[in-house]
């Protein structure tokens, strides 16, 4: 492992843990059109490949008649996929119809979702990744059960063998003579050491192809390794991609080649989302934002050539930064650290390495080096207590009394920067079960909904990590896939361009441009389904007025709730 | 009679008489014999359905064929030994071994232990699916066990047919000496598509090939020679093999199929058949012939009567020269064939050459040449030396002594 041959001034590398399009959160939404209809659909991939994928859509208005799913596999494209399964409709359930497909490969897939109905036909593209995730462990009585029937073949074995040896060849009507006897004896030690040499060679086997399938099939991230380098007195964050392993050139997503996630631990009350450039095929390199001195958990959204979207993983420490440093991140007017986003630094030019204009970041109250004043903050509980508060105060599911009447509300509300309120609209939604729209309401300094613009394209931005680490994804209002695929898939070399479908852009999903309003209502939705329960915590970063605005919620997801 | 030499013989226990030329082979020998035939049957249908369409359920035609041939044998002889143990003859239950008391033909019950292997198999099967994915090959350790099962199914029919072949007389011996051969056949067809991932005409230039084949099919043929009574059991054997193989090559590819899943890179719009068989009747015709030569076969005067030294000669003579004959016929044979069977001369019905390829393999020049001959690809590199031809006659010489040893312990035989 190179570390590099530039000088750091302090870094603490650390090797990539565990990695997938998201961290244990494999379930993929999807939210578009299908032509006229609207289109919910969710597809929970094999564990293993190949392996079942479980399809639901869900079309919630218009009359279908018919919905079909079809996998396409990146390496063939849509001349290599069979013809379309059609979607069952779920007995009790309107509008939700179920399919499931076989993955069987790894690498990218898409599943093709087309409706058709009395309103017209269209069809929506869902990538997805298909890898073998994890080597399940037998259970004790399946365990049990086969070393029972391996006894019982054992024994019948033995005793065949004895036979064989034995009663078989005498003439019936004799009895056994001692030598038979014998004879039969040694039989039965025979076919028993033969039970048990072939029971050992199938064991030396199964353990060969166990260990083939923890080696080579069970996938592994692309190993990657973060630093903290100066270049002339400023600290860069550097990414290197480990040497020695495949590595297939990427796609932008969302116009970046990299989505950077930078989660502070154990506090969790340092949050940024960056854009590393892509100097080489394997390093990437940004600028820190002044972030609070500690260790960091790093999580890197990138999607291949192919179709396949990974979340790389490195944790990194962060030393405290030079105040010549902060400095530079100072506005011009109040001398005060941003805490929002690059685009508004006052002057880029004074940067060794640039900050991306998308790149932001939050600190809650109390972090080191961050005084509460310059600090947005963040609320929000876990659902118990604060549930009944929110009963009490339904006027924050609705606009708009004025926001002071709200002040002294905490367990959905996250108090951001410039006055901003960002509130969790269908908080009460978490006690059920599966799937759902995680809805965020972004009120302005008046109490009034915020104008939601175009942040990369997107209506907004979410990131849900459970405390531990055992859960991270990037959520979008059109749903936790990588656009990136989504474009792949859709695009003409897959032979998307069949004249008798509408292939549609998710919702919300728009050119990646600036300052162009998606949303006067200051809404935005996630669909999601918590896979795991526990406490997490989801930032949720939207913009409005030019700035990013990012609030942190809290919640703890009981056992009952999760998938 | 005194205590010491009492033990020494067998002593009748129940009035049994012989069989007599009056005795007939039972029905249910017949039927069993079918419902074998369904085993290499539905497995070659399951592996063209698994190439041609991809997804299956547990009740394809295919699957319902393999579970005929696994159960029907089991439960009829389940029935058998049922009835002979609860309301059998006195003649009956001495025709029967013991099993925890109860009573039934040996192969009966090797049939009901190969038939319960392969029940183990199935949640087995079942686990590995969803531990490592459906397996896209044919040998897996479930795999194996069911393949044990099924070989054992098989073994058990061959036993059984073989008891009454050697207890019978007249020309219901002969029908048992037929029925027994052609389930060795069966075998030889069954243990054929356990071995298809090893015998493609385009590993017949490497060693492996030939290591497989000699450690696998000459203890097939020396059982059939030695232990059957028709004069040529052992190329019937392979005969039958090759009815089946052929059966399937020709009639599969008559009916429409359409793969299921993706991706395709071969999109067939039929069964896929199973590659030519191998030309293994001839090297089967040549041990025939040896044993015919060295006066081994089973014509009623199978007991060797010479001394000890000069039979055991006589067994190790007629092994190696199986072994040089099977090996070196093979080597002749498929070393040439398999050139003619790679080239476009063979793409047709009749060879089915280029056609057995599965939806999902990508259409290349690597399906018209031979593998592992490259040596820049290592892991693969594979070609014919004579170290090789070395330990595939090794493993031929290996594969006819148990097959000899299997063969001298058959012709004992009676229950």
């Amino acid at each position: 492992m190179s570390f590099g041959r530039i000088c750091a001034f302090v870094a603490v590398v650390f090797i990539a843990s565990t990695a997938r399009a998201h961290i244990g959160s494999p379930t993929v939404f999807f939210e578009g059109k299908a032509g006229p209809y609207f289109t919910r659909v969710i597809i929970r991939p094999p564990e293993v490949v190949p392996g079942l994928a479980e399809i639901s859509v869900r079309v919630p208005t218009g009359s279908v008649q018919r919905v079909t799913v079809l996998p396409v596999y990146f390496r063939a494209g849509r001349k290599g996929a069979p013809p379309p399964d059609m979607a069952i409709a779920v007995p009790g359930e309107p509008n939700l119809y179920s399919s499931q497909l076989w993955l069987m490969e790894s690498g990218a897939y898409s599943v093709d979702v087309s409706v058709e109905g009395k309103e017209g036909q269209g069809t929506v593209v869902v990538p997805v990744n298909s890898v073998a995730m994890s080597r399940k462990p037998m259970k004790p009585w399946f365990g049990a059960m086969l070393a029972t029937l391996g006894g019982v073949l054992f024994i019948g074995m033995t005793k065949l063998a004895g036979a064989a040896f034995g009663e078989s060849i005498v003439e019936p009507g004799l009895a056994l003579s001692r030598r038979q006897r014998w004879y039969s004896r040694f039989g039965m030690i025979g076919g028993a050491t033969i039970f048990v040499l072939v029971l050992s060679v199938g064991k030396k086997w199964w353990d060969k192809d166990d260990r083939e399938y923890r080696n080579n099939r069970l996938y592994r991230p692309t190993p990657i390794t973060a630093q903290i380098v100066l270049e002339k007195d400023q600290p860069t964050l550097q990414l290197k991609i480990e040497e020695g392993r495949k590595w297939t050139p990427l796609i932008p997503d969302h116009g970046k080649m990299m989505h950077l996630f930078m989660v502070r631990e154990p506090s969790l009350n340092a949050f940024a989302h960056l854009h590393p450039i892509q100097k080489e095929s394997r390093k990437f390199v940004a600028a820190m934002p002044p972030l609070p001195e500690g260790q960091y958990q790093l999580y890197a959204d990138i999607t291949h050539e192919n179709g396949f979207s990974e979340t790389l993983t490195a944790t990194v420490q962060i030393p405290s930064m030079p105040e010549t440093y902060s400095a530079l991140w100072k506005m011009p007017n109040n001398g005060e650290a941003i805490c929002a986003s690059a685009a508004l630094l006052a002057s880029l030019t004074n940067f060794i390495v640039a900050p991306d204009m998308d790149d932001s970041w939050h600190i809650s109250p109390g972090s080191a080096g961050v005084s509460p004043a310059n600090a947005p903050s963040r609320t929000i509980q876990t659902p118990s207590a604060p549930l009944s508060r929110m009963e009490e105060n339904s006027s924050l599911r609705t606009p708009s009394p004025p926001l002071g009447e709200r002040d002294g509300v905490r367990g959905s509300v996250a108090i951001l920067t410039d006055g901003y309120k960002l509130v969790w609209e269908n908080y009460r939604d978490l006690d059920q079960k599966g799937e759902l729209s995680l809805t965020f309401k972004l009120l302005d300094p008046n109490g009034r909904p915020a104008p939601l613009e175009s942040y990369m394209g997107m209506l907004g931005h979410a990131a849900v990590r459970r405390n531990d680490g055992a859960v991270f994804a990037h959520l979008h209002p059109a749903g936790t896939f990588s656009m990136a695929s989504l474009q792949f898939f859709q695009s003409s070399i897959m032979g998307a361009t069949a004249p008798d479908r509408s292939y549609s852009a998710p919702q919300a999903s728009i050119a990646h441009t600036n300052h162009v309003i998606l949303s006067t209502n200051g809404i935005a939705t996630f669909p999601y389904e918590f896979p795991k329960p526990g406490p997490y915590r989801i930032w949720v970063q939207l913009k409005s007025s030019g700035k990013v605005l990012t609030g942190a919620f809290d919640t703890q997801i009981p056992p009952d709730n999760a998938r | 009679m005194d205590a010491v030499s009492a033990p020494e013989i067998s002593r009748p226990v129940r009035d049994v008489n012989r069989l007599t030329a009056e005795h007939n082979l039972p029905a249910h020998a017949y039927a069993v014999l079918a419902a074998l035939a369904c085993l290499p049957i539905g497995i070659t249908w399951d592996i063209s359905w698994h190439l041609s369409i991809g997804r299956d359920t547990f009740w394809t035609p295919a699957h319902v064929v393999i579970q005929i041939g696994g159960v029907v044998p089991a439960l009829l002889f389940a029935l058998h030994a049922f009835r002979t143990t609860f309301f059998g003859t006195a003649q009956e239950k001495a025709a029967a071994v013991s099993f925890f008391g109860a009573r039934a033909p040996l192969g009966a019950w090797v049939t009901m232990w190969g038939s319960l292997a392969m029940l183990t198999s199935a949640p087995f099967d079942d686990w590995w699916h969803n531990t490592y994915g459906l397996d896209v090959k044919i040998i897996s350790p479930p795999h194996a066990v069911l393949g044990l099962g099924m070989l054992a199914v098989a073994l058990g029919v061959l036993l059984f047919l073989l008891s009454w072949q050697n207890r019978l007389t007249g020309k219901a011996q002969s029908t048992a000496a037929i029925l027994f051969t052609l389930a060795i056949g069966l075998l030889v067809a069954e243990k054929s598509v356990f071995l298809l991932e090893y015998t493609w005409a385009n590993l017949q230039h490497g060693s492996w090939f030939y290591k497989v084949i000699a450690a696998q099919f000459p203890i097939l043929f020396v059982i059939a020679a030695r232990a059957s009574r028709m004069r040529w059991a052992a190329t019937i054997a392979a005969g039958t093999y090759t009815v089946i193989v052929l059966f399937m090559v020709w009639i599969l590819p008559l009916f429409p199929a359409q793969p299921k899943l993706a991706p395709i890179y071969n999109p067939v719009d039929h069964m896929v058949p199973p590659p030519f068989p191998l030309l293994l009747i001839v090297p089967a015709f040549a041990i025939d012939c040896i044993f015919q030569l060295f006066r081994l076969k089973n014509f009623g005067n199978a007991t060797q009567t010479a001394p000890w030294g000069k039979r055991a000669l006589k067994n190790i003579a007629v092994v190696l020269a199986v072994a040089v004959l099977f090996l070196g016929l093979s080597l002749v044979i498929d070393w040439n064939f398999s050139k003619f069977l790679l080239s476009p001369a063979a793409e047709n019905w009749l060879f089915s050459g280029n056609r057995h390829w599965p939806y999902y393999s990508q259409p290349g020049d690597w399906q018209h040449r031979f593998w592992g001959l490259d040596p820049a690809r290592a892991r693969d590199y594979d070609p014919l030396r004579m170290s090789g031809v070395f330990v595939a006659y090794l493993c031929a010489v290996v594969s006819s002594s148990i097959g000899l040893l299997l063969g001298n312990w058959m012709l004992k035989v009676r229950r």
